[in-house]
Formats: C-alpha cells, structure tokens, sequence
C-alpha cells in the first residue's frame, strides 16, 4: 500500500509526518525547489485563538484544536512558537459590539481564557496603540510561528522516518480509471499509489480534475505585506494587533514576527482562478496597508520597511476547508481550501487526516517502532552559546567561526548545514539560515553566499538560482 | 580563548580605520584593528575606478590603489590586524571587545576603542515598489562586486534608478563590459553624483539621464524581464500617464547608503534618523572612551575625507590615553538649508573641521558658521548641491565664546 | 557656433568650463578654467578628449580570478571600445605585482595597462 501526498506545504508535510509514524509507504510530491514555498511563505504567520470561526466549521473545529497542538509541535521540531496573545481593537460602541459577539463565538468555542479589556488596560500593555481605542477581545493563546521553518522541519522529521520526499517535481496526471486511484504522473516519473492526498494549496482543484473528482471551487486571494527593520521597530508592539474584522476577514493587522521584526498586512482581493501564480504587490495595496495599520498603531515609520511581498491563499465559495474522502474516487482525499485559520488548524487536520483515513478506508496503521518524533534545527550561534563553549566549538568547526551574514550574525557553518539539508537555492538557504533576511537584505552576504552554494554543490555561479528555474542570479563571466 | 590587550582597539580596516590606526601609531601607543573581511581597505578594494586621493595624496588613484597606499603607511607604523574577524559584542565596564573567527573567540580589551565600520547600502524593499518577485534586481554595491571581483555580470540589459556617484560608476562599468545599460533615472529633479561622473559615465556612453523619474513597478517570472518608470512632480507624486516600459532583465539600485550602526546601537549613541553614530567634531561619542569616524557617521562623498576624519578619530583617542581629558562640548546646529553635517557638538578650544550637505541645490548661497549670534565663518558666494559636501577648517582661536550661550549654528544664506 | 559646458577633472575644484567653437570647430574662446592644466584639459575635451580605462584582465593561477587595471595614462576617447576588446581577449599569469605593466602601448597610444593591485598565485 502506498499513500502519496501532492502538495508539500503545511498541511501536506505535517500529514507526511504525521502517517510517517506508522509502517506504512508514505511519499510526497512538491513542485517547487522546496517545502513551503506556496501559501505557507507569505502569509500572516499567526497561530489563531480561535474565536474567529462559527461554531459547526471545519475552522472552528481544527482551529483551536491545532492552536493546542503547537508547543508539543514547536518542542518536537525545535521550531519557533511564541504566544505574543492578540488584541482585536474597537474604536467605538458598533465595534464594540463586535467584540462581544466574538468573544462569545469564542466561548461557544471552548475558548476560556479571552478576555474584553477597556482603554487604560489595553494601552497599559501595549502603549503605542492608537490612544482612540475604547476596547479590545484580548486572546492570551494566540501566537506567532514561522510558518516555512515548520514545512522544513516536518519534511526534514519525516524524512528521517523514511517519507520519500520528491521536490521539483509536478504532478502531470492522475490514473483514476474505475474511479478508483492507481497511478500518480508526473512530469519525470510515473508511480502506482493507493491513495492520493490532495494537499495542493492554489492548485487543489487542478490535482481534483486530474483525478476526475467532484470540482473544488479554490480562487486565488491575494495579500500584500510590508515587513519593518526589526532593529529600530522591536518595541513597538508585542502581541499582535487586529482591527476589528469586517465581511472581508480579519483585516490589515500589525504582527510581530518570531524574527522580532513588524509585519503589516495583507490585503485581500479575490483574483481570477487563472492567477494563481501571481505574487506582485500593487501600489494601491501598499497604500492601503500603510493607511490601515497606522489606524492601529500611529507610530509606524514606513521608512523603516526593509521587504515587501505578496501571496496567495486558497478561497473557496463556502470559506471554510474542504476536507475528506471523495465519495466519487475511491482512495483520493482532500485537504484543500485551506484559508485561514489554515496554519493554526494544520496540526490537528493532520491527525484528523491519519484517523479519517483508516476509518473511511478500514485500514490499521501500526505505529513504527522506531519512530523519532524530534527534530533539531540548524544551531545558531549568535548570542545562543556561552563564549567557552563557542570557543570549543571553533576549535571543532572552523566554519562555525566564520560569518557570512552581518546583519543577522549566520556564520558559515550555518549555511554549509543549510545545503547538507538540501537547499540548492538563495531562498533555500534565506528560510533555513535567516541569512539575507536582515537590514541589508543580502546586500553584504549575497555574493559570499553565492560562492559557498558553487563550492558544495559543485555547480557554476551561473547555475545557482534565487527560488525557481528561471531565478538565475548571474548571467556569465565578465572575462571568460 | 585568546585575551589580547592594546592602547587603541580600531574595528574596520577601511580608509576611515586605516587612518585613525596610522595616526594614533604615529604617536607610539599600540593598535590593533580588527576587519571581518580578509583584506584591508573596505569598499575600496572594490572600486576599481579612478577619483580617489585627489586631496590626500594630492594623486588620483584608484580604489585599491588608495587602500594600498594607506596599507602600505599601516605596515611601516608596526600596526597589527587581524582579518577574518567579527565583532560579537561589546563589554563596556571592562573596555574590551569579543570576536569570533576561524581561529577562536578573541577578548580584546583597549583603553580606548574607535568605531569605523562604514555604512550599508538601501536595499530594493525599502522602497515600496510594487511588482513580482523576481532575481535580477541588485544594488550597486553588489552589481559592482560580482563584476569587479567574483568576475560574474548581473545580467545582460540593465537600468539604473539613482544618479549617486555608485550608480553612475556602474553605468559605465557595465556598459564597458557589454551589458545594455538602457537608461539612469533620479527620482530627485537634480543629480545625485558628482558633475564630473555625469560627464564620464552617462555623456560619454549617450546613456540618458532621467531626472524626476522613478521605477513605479518591476515585471517578470522568476527572473526579471520588464520595469516600468513614471515622472514625478515637484511634490514627488506620480504624474498619470507618464509610464514608461523598458525590456530589461537587471535593475541597478543607488539609493542611497546607511550607516552601519546596528552592531553597537545599544553601546553608544546613534541618530534615530539618520542612524549614524553621534560624535563631537573631534569624533568621540557620547562614552569618553570611544570615537568613531567615516560613513559610520554620515555619508561622505570622498574617501580622502573618511581618511582625514579617521585621524581626528586616531588623534583624539591618543588624547584621551595620554591626557585622560574630557572636555567640555557644545551642540553644533544644523541651520537654514543645511542637510548634513559631520558631528554634533563641538569641544571647546578645539579646532573645528566640517563637512556639511546642503539640502537641496542652491544656485548662489553662502556657508555661514556662527557661535551663537557672531559670525566665526562666512563663505565664498558659491553654488551648492547636496552630492558634493563643502569641508570647511575653523581655527580654535577664531571661534569666538558666545556658543557657550547657546551653540554653534551653520548655516546656507540665500543670496 | 557652438558651446560646449564642460566639468574639469585635474583636480577636485571641478571648475565648470565653457569653450566657445566657431562653424569650422575652431576654438573662439575659453572661460570658467582657474589654471592652465584645466585650460589644457579643456582644450583638449574639444579636439581629442581622452580618458583613462580602469578595468579588469583575467587572471590565470591566481587567488582572485581578475585583476584591476588602469591606463597608465589618458587614451583618446575614440579608441575606448578598441582598446577594451585588447583588454577583453588578454590574460595575465599570477603572480601580479601592483603597477606591473601587463600590456604595453596598448593601441599604439603610448599608455600602458597597468595592474591596480597585486595578485598573488594560488
């Protein structure tokens, strides 16, 4: 028996590692160079409370579920989860009672430990919000991840539990003759599987029509961020701050980032199915995040912006997930539609995934017997290892010595792990290091960076990319 | 670990560390400098282009030339580097510095400690354009190292946003070497560079300059293919139909550069807006022991004054080992058209150097430097422009003592 | 009749200088100079502007795969792209020594192209 999971994103690498724990053929298959690089890059990297959702939802159910779920995840995957809490701020008695609504929803929830604050509380805890505020739902478990460090790390612990793991490689075609699952094509091999986990992000339709399921109605939208240096904006806000929602979503909010930076963002359009692929920022969406998130805390200086990005999440008609068996083919099942609280409910839809598996399918997993559930990341040197100890570990690895980005102090040993892990590309080594995701953003490190990738991998400067095939970086010698 | 002790302690071998460490040997106390890169002389070395040295050696010289000549004066005056190391943090109660390199961790521990670690480029998201995310977008700094060193070309057809003196050198650098440079554009309706980099760079080569112009979006998929550039009027919004789309697959960014400040922010007073490293005119900051000089401060626009404010650096920091002073200082103002101005305060009874940038183009004006209301320095009748500093020399005893009163005042009159 | 502005470069004053052609490319008149090497230059700008090259030429066996090089003196603008394409197709054996002549008389202009830093071998 084989399972093959499409889409190495959160919820396709949590579920990888999830069923990797059992005896059991498990392989993904993830178009991009890396895990992650889909929705689970750019979005607002916060782990919801949960009040958010209508009770009797898919949201509802996972989102506070998977919320829970996240420090065992962060200790297992020595990922980073700090729970900042959350305010949703009301700037008048309507909003207000909004507050109350969600507050309630929240209880209605099994939310138990939120809490209606007034004025002086709120800017007791937080001064720089806007003075005009006259409430807050205040959530003390919400929380901020790194959202691609979790696809990373998922991958790197399933593979250590013998999930094989195709990168680079897309899905083409799905043989579904009989209505039943039988093969997975993909642009460079052809495999016999039995069941086909549909966990493509932006393209969970695409993979569904291959498979001759039931259409799933995914839209792109998209959302704008700015990120601010996280040297000068470190104090500005602590937890993160929400405006209260409206029909559109959660709205433009103002999030520290695990990095100690502030992320302001998104916006949020509903594209047309067929731009999918677009990831631009658009003037009127920068405007409109500056204008809003200074709604919220006055203080933003712009000029303090060292990135800005966009990216896509999977709506569909009915906002919520789109999960289960296809009662159509037998053996495809979907975890699609994964909007927000999608980051928040990946933990828990993946074990929901294992369990509703082998109920609909009437299957056993046995658990492997030497299943090791821990992951350790890369260590970073900086400020984490007393000076004798960092001595002794120069002495050991020289490499560990040598700095190659300033900004955020990630020595050289870091990178050479980060490509003993697989990455092969700029971005690959950016969200495995943090290196060029400082102030200078690849300004001091890019070129020395560049070298280290030529030299272990024994490729050409020429050959290495930014994130995807047509991403080269260099375009040939000056003098041959 | 290795304990290491020395008189003065220099981080940065640029021109600005290379000659705050010549000066200070020259007066026999030991130095050590310490630079994270495996050679002295900083930007220099990768500045292959001529300009350099004009006032100090009184030569042109190019990039690393000018690092060689300042090398070579560091060699004769017994100073001891240390390449290849990076400063991890500061402990300011025992004045010493802790680094980390291939060899171990170093303890360094100075009398006195001078900060020269240059500056940083802007990078492309600080500016809010809006686009895909796609490679072939550099900063010159960059462009300018895989060219010149790593022997690689950013691309093949390139455009330049910013009129600085970097952009400019790029503009002719890569045109030499077969890349398409398409167009330079300045968002500001003046030059960024010095008259004679326009001459040389753009004239020479027929490549357009495009003042009030910006890059309003960047086009491509994985690797960029098109940029598009609007006009701006004179309150720098987007005038609407005045796109324009030019088929390149490489963006070069001179956008200004940034102090690099953020390894010592919390150890010694920076400018929250600038970010430069706050200091008195004889370069020492708001702790007695430790002076800093260079584009750590501000901006300069000729190494020879980086050099001439490293030694102010050296010798005020030999002062303080042998003389243990600490002067009384005063702040420096900066007044009516003034954008820049080297340092803040000024100590009494010193000689008082400056380097100052108007902050706009001014066709008839005049530098005036008073002591509270009496004029100590008024210059020629001279057209400005904010990319070519004014250096301005006041002797002690021509500082009259009323800025006790209140301050040194600098000053642009209109004329 | 024709005026051509230009920015004189022998030293950092940057005199701004006017020269002044008549229909025949004659010069008519000078004006804005502050020295006779700046009046020199200028002459020059007009009838045969000249301008020093600094660039790179490949280095074999070195620890740097390029070294920068100048002319050692001014060479007439017209000639920039000839001489590049020398400069282009030549090489230079590690070790290098700062201001090492590596091509000489390049163009038949009497200036040579000389090493800007040394170059040691791997």
């Amino acid at each position: 028996m084989r399972i093959c999971i499409i889409g190495g994103g959160i919820v396709g690498t949590l579920i990888a590692r999830q069923l990797g724990r059992f005896d059991i053929e498990v392989m993904l298959i993830e178009k991009e160079y890396d895990a992650g690089l889909g929705v689970s890059k750019a979005n607002s990297a916060i782990i919801h409370a949960g009040y958010d959702d209508e009770p009797g939802t898919y949201r509802a159910r996972f989102c506070s579920k998977g919320n829970m779920l996240y420090d065992e995840l962060a200790r297992q995957l020595d990922i980073e989860v700090v729970r900042v809490g959350s305010h949703v701020l009301a700037f008048n008695n309507e909003q207000r009672n909004v507050l109350n609504k969600l507050y309630q929803q929240g209880l209605n929830n099994n939310i138990r430990n939120l809490r209606i604050l007034e004025r002086d509380e709120i800017l007791d805890m937080e001064p720089n919000i806007n003075p005009d505020v006259v409430a807050s739902l205040y959530a003390p478990s919400a929380g901020i991840t790194e959202p691609w460090q979790i696809c990373i790390a998922a991958t790197e612990n399933a593979a250590a539990n013998g999930v094989e793991f195709h990168f680079n490689e897309e899905v083409i075609d799905i043989d579904a003759q009989g209505n039943k699952i039988r093969r997975v094509i993909t642009d460079k091999h052809e495999y016999q599987v039995d069941y086909v986990i549909n966990a493509a992000g932006l393209y969970a339709d695409r993979i569904a029509n291959m498979a001759k399921d039931v259409a799933i109605p995914i839209h792109p939208r998209i959302g704008e961020y700015i990120l601010l240096n996280k040297f000068t904006t470190a104090d500005l806000i602590h937890s993160i701050i929400f405006p209260t929602p409206s029909k559109m979503g959660k709205g433009i909010l103002v999030i520290p980032t695990v990095d100690k930076g502030i992320l302001l963002g998104p916006t949020s359009s509903d594209l047309n199915y067929r731009l999918k692929d677009l990831r631009a920022t658009s003037s009127e969406g920068l405007e409109q995040i500056v204008e809003n998130a200074k709604k919220l805390i006055p203080g933003i200086d712009i000029k303090e912006t060292v990135k800005t990005f966009a990216g896509c999440r999977p709506e569909t008609s009915q906002k919520d997930f789109y999960l289960g068996a296809s009662r159509k083919i037998y053996g495809f099942f979907n975890v699609a539609g994964m909007r927000s609280p999608g980051l928040t409910a990946a933990p828990a839809i993946a074990q929901w995934t294992c369990e509703e598996l082998q109920k609909t399918y009437n299957l056993k997993f046995n658990l492997k017997k030497d299943y090791n559930p821990y992951r350790k990341k890369i260590f970073h040197y900086y400020n984490n290892i007393s000076l004798e100890d960092y001595d002794k570990e120069i002495q050991r690895y020289p490499e560990a010595g040598r700095f190659v980005c300033v900004c955020n102090k990630i020595t050289e040993k870091e990178v050479i792990e980060a490509i003993k892990r697989g990455a092969t590309t700029l971005d690959a080594i950016k969200f495995r290091t943090r290196a060029m995701f400082g102030e200078c953003q690849g300004g001091f490190c890019t070129h020395k960076i560049l070298q280290i990738l030529s030299r272990e991998l024994g490729f050409p400067l020429e050959k290495i990319v930014y994130n995807n095939a047509k991403s080269y970086v260099v375009d040939g010698k000056v003098r041959k | 670990m290795n304990r290491l002790e020395t008189d003065i302690l220099v981080i940065g071998a640029g021109a600005a560390g290379m000659g705050a460490a010549i000066c200070a040997a020259n007066s026999g106390v030991s130095v050590i400098v310490v630079e994270r890169n495996p050679d002295a002389g900083g930007i220099l070395n990768q500045c292959i282009h001529n300009g350099f040295g004009l006032h100090y050696f009184k030569k042109e010289f190019t990039g690393p030339e000018f690092a060689y000549q300042l090398y070579s004066k560091t060699k004769e005056s017994g100073i001891q580097f240390l390449f290849n190391h990076f400063l991890l943090q500061l402990d300011l109660k025992n004045k010493t510095a802790i680094f980390a390199s291939e060899e171990g961790i170093k303890l360094i521990a100075c009398k006195a400690l001078i900060y020269t670690a240059g500056a940083r480029e802007r990078p492309f998201g600080s500016l809010l354009i809006p686009g895909d995310r796609v490679s072939g977008i550099f900063t010159a700094g960059v462009a300018q190292r895989l060219t010149n060193i790593e022997n690689r070309l950013p691309g093949t057809k390139a455009l330049i946003l910013g009129s600085g003196d970097i952009g400019l050198i790029m503009a002719r650098r890569l045109t030499l070497e077969g890349v398409e440079v398409v167009a330079v554009c300045e968002r500001m309706p003046y030059p960024g560079g010095l008259a004679r980099n326009i001459d040389q760079c753009l004239k020479d080569f027929g490549i357009p300059l495009l003042l009030s112009t910006t890059v309003t979006e960047v086009r491509g998929d994985g690797r960029l293919r098109e940029v598009i550039t609007s006009s701006l009027d004179e309150n720098y919004n987007i005038i609407e139909g005045t796109q324009r789309s030019w088929s390149v697959d490489t963006l070069v960014l001179s956008v200004g550069l940034v102090p690099s400040t953020t390894p010592i922010m919390d150890y010694f007073s920076i400018d929250g807006k600038s970010r430069g490293v706050i200091v008195d005119n004889c370069m020492r900051t708001d702790k007695d022991w430790i002076f800093s000089a260079g584009n750590c401060v501000i901006i300069y626009d000729l190494v020879d004054y980086v050099t001439y404010q490293g030694e102010m650096a050296g010798r005020s920091a030999v002062n303080y080992i042998k003389n243990g002073n600490n002067p009384a200082r005063y702040p420096i103002k900066k007044g009516n058209g003034v954008g820049v101005i080297n340092c803040s305060y000024y100590v009494e009874n010193s000689d008082l150097e400056l380097y100052i940038r108007v902050n706009k183009p001014k066709e008839k004006a005049k530098l005036v430097v008073r002591s509270d209301n009496t004029i100590i320095y008024e210059g020629k009748p001279s057209a400005f422009i904010p990319s070519e500093m004014v250096r301005v020399k006041i002797k002690a005893e021509k500082i009259d003592d009323s800025f006790k009163k209140s301050s040194l005042v600098t000053e642009i009159i209109d004329l | 009749m024709k005026d051509v502005d230009m920015v004189c470069i022998q030293c950092p004053m940057g005199c701004k200088i006017k020269v002044s052609l008549d229909d025949d490319e004659k010069v008519t008149e000078i004006s804005g100079y502050t020295c006779k090497s700046g009046k020199d230059y200028a002459l020059q700008e007009v009838t045969d502007p000249h301008r020093v090259i600094t660039t790179s030429i490949k280095v074999i066996g070195g620890n740097l795969p390029l070294v920068s090089v100048k002319t050692s003196k001014p060479v007439p603008k017209r000639l920039v792209l000839e001489i590049m394409d020398i400069i282009k197709n030549s090489q230079v054996h590690a070790p290098v020594e700062l201001n090492q002549i590596i091509i000489s008389n390049i163009a038949e202009t009497g200036s040579d192209i000389l090493a800007t830093k040394s170059v040691e071998k791997l």
